[in-house]
């Protein structure tokens, strides 16, 4: 998705707070399939981690404009998964017996004190999303940069061309308000197209 | 530590009630168990799951609008615009944010397992209250609860099997839905404010019961003895199959919905025979229309699976639902638009979650007691709502 796919987490966060629908497919294309293979190794199910992710964004849109603009939306897709999965453990509509392994971990981790804080969990996970299997890494970022031409994006959400080119306009507008430190290349880039 | 008080733990961390350590245990055992798998290169084909998780996410976003199903009781497609309803599993993550708006001072909490045993000598047992273990014996039929809460019919032994008409029924309150497995194997989820009249040994050629309100079979299969469910005059007839019977006295039909196998619907004027995946629909008013029409099974069925689910539903055939569930009366103040709803609503949530989330496509609601007031705001449209690129 030309222009958008240059923009940063934070502005994208901050045009979906506008309810801007291109920014909510960026993020999509940006983030389902980590925030899918991190759901399907909980659930290890793939009609239920399909439910997952499918509620994690389309509540991440509807809630759009209650977001916190300073969140890591990463960390922030990451938390949705994670209550949504503890869910269904807690109501035992996982595979596993997850509730037993949640006994055990909480009676050996007694003594040891070697657990991680919220923060560094998040750091954890953004890392190990960096240090896929090659394989999956390269899926990953196909899966990303997959740009897609007005028209597409058009067809994709049911709006009209023109609709779609005021507001990828709109949303430069936006971001130059916001975000004075967007580099002057995506300006370039999009008024050359 | 053990798996109960495991459970409780994370209940806790779900209602933002556990301490901090408690969810640092919590979070810590969840990263530890995703790092326990390790994806293969077979596990890349999810691929094609992007377009297909995608569109289902337009649609709980309301982003594109869900073409409505052909149902009989909505003819036609008001050109209302379509409004879909969300309400996820994990809303308590926002709950936070809400909490303030919230108009309800005493919460309403949703229904659960709750029904009454009625034997055959006219003894009531409460099956909420219920202890685990046998509750009764009857001519060689034992009734006991199983630790899932499920009531169970057995025989006790085969000879014994009795051939004497003895009949129990199994009724819930609003509010209620019970599980029970029939003498036979076959299995009966029942909904609330229904009620299920079934003899005690079903041995025989001919397996009757007669159902109120709403249930969900998993007829087991004997051979040469068929199953039949009566709903006032409509009879369903099966010999092993899933299937769904809606037949509440203040839906203006009953709805008979096939999973599995083959049933026939028989009405005192017509009878149909339905494939898996259609629905016979018998207009109770005119008495003569059997019609029937393929439906989406999961929608009609999602109620077993915990779940209100809409498809352009209006806003009294929603509330009908709610007001089993919730035990609640709904009164109408002033005109209520024919606005469809689509979107599903997790049975678990209470009351003032489903209120927070219609009040958000202007329907208001009032709630004293055990009645709810519900009116409708004219002055903007639901077209206003998330759509922002006109």
């Amino acid at each position: 998705m030309p222009v958008y796919s240059n923009f940063s987490d934070e502005e994208l966060t901050a045009l979906l707070k506008q309810g801007d629908q291109i920014a909510f497919t960026e993020i999509y294309n940006r983030y389902w399939a980590e925030m899918y293979y991190h759901t399907f190794r909980m659930l290890k199910d793939e009609d239920s981690a399909k439910d997952v992710v499918q509620d994690v964004f389309s509540t991440l849109w509807l809630k759009s404009s209650a977001l916190n603009a300073n969140m890591k939306l990463s960390g922030h897709l990451y938390i949705s998964v994670r209550n949504k999965v503890l869910n269904l453990v807690a109501q035992n509509k996982v595979r596993n017996d997850y509730l037993s392994s949640v006994a055990a971990f909480i009676t050996q981790s007694v003594n040891d004190s070697l657990l991680f804080d919220e923060r560094e969990i998040i750091e954890i996970v953004e890392a190990e999303i960096k240090n896929l299997p090659p394989r999956m890494r390269e899926i990953f970022e196909l899966s990303r940069k997959d740009n897609l031409s007005h028209k597409e994006i058009a067809e994709k959400l049911n709006l009209s061309d023109q609709t779609v080119k005021k507001q990828v306009h709109n949303a430069l507008k936006i971001i130059k308000n916001k975000i004075p430190m967007v580099e002057s290349g995506i300006f370039v880039l999009f008024f050359l197209r | 530590m053990n798996r109960d008080e495991a459970k409780e733990i994370i209940e806790r961390y779900n209602n933002g009630l556990a301490n901090a350590e408690e969810r640092t245990l919590v979070e810590n055992w969840y990263l530890d168990e995703s790092r326990k798998y390790q994806f293969s290169d077979k596990d890349t084909d999810f691929l094609h799951l992007k377009e297909e998780i995608w569109k289902e996410t337009l649609l709980r976003s309301g982003l594109i609008p869900k073409a409505p199903k052909r149902l009989l009781i909505w003819p036609r497609i008001v050109a209302a615009a379509a409004v879909l309803l969300v309400l996820a599993a994990g809303l308590y993550f926002y709950k936070g944010l809400n909490l303030k708006d919230n108009i309800l001072a005493a919460d309403i909490a949703p229904g659960g397992n709750k029904a009454i045993l009625t034997l055959a000598n006219g003894q009531k047992i409460v099956l909420n209250d219920a202890a685990k273990g046998e509750l009764s014996r009857q001519s060689g039929i034992s009734v006991s609860k199983s630790k899932d809460g499920e009531l169970i019919y057995s025989f006790v032994d085969a000879d014994q099997g009795s051939t004497e008409n003895i009949h129990n029924t199994i009724s819930t309150p609003k509010g209620g839905q019970y599980t029970i497995m029939l003498s036979d194997g076959t299995k009966v989820m029942l909904n609330s404010a229904s009620s299920l009249t079934f003899p005690t040994s079903l041995n025989g050629q001919d397996r009757l019961v007669e159902l109120n309100g709403e249930a969900y079979f998993e007829v087991a299969k004997h051979k040469n003895s068929r199953f039949r469910v009566i709903s006032g005059r409509q009879t369903v007839e099966v010999l092993g199959t899933h299937f769904n019977v809606n037949a509440y006295t203040d839906e203006e039909t009953i709805k008979t919905t096939l999973l599995e196998g083959a049933v026939k619907v028989s009405t005192p004027a017509a009878f149909t025979l339905i494939e898996p995946g259609e629905q016979a629909v018998w207009d109770k008013a005119t008495e003569n229309a059997l019609t029937k029409h393929a439906v989406n099974t999961a929608k009609e069925t999602a109620w077993i699976n915990g779940i209100f689910s809409f498809e352009g539903d209006d806003l009294k055939s929603i509330m009908r639902q709610v007001s089993r569930w919730y035990d609640v009366n709904v009164i109408y103040v002033g005109p209520i638009p024919e606005e469809k709803y689509f979107g599903e609503i997790s049975r678990t949530s209470k009351l003032s979650e489903v209120f927070r989330i219609l009040e958000l496509y202007n329907v208001h609601f009032e709630v004293s007691g055990k009645t709810i007031k519900v009116s409708y705001n004219q002055q903007s449209t639901v077209s206003d709502q998330p759509k922002s690129i006109k």
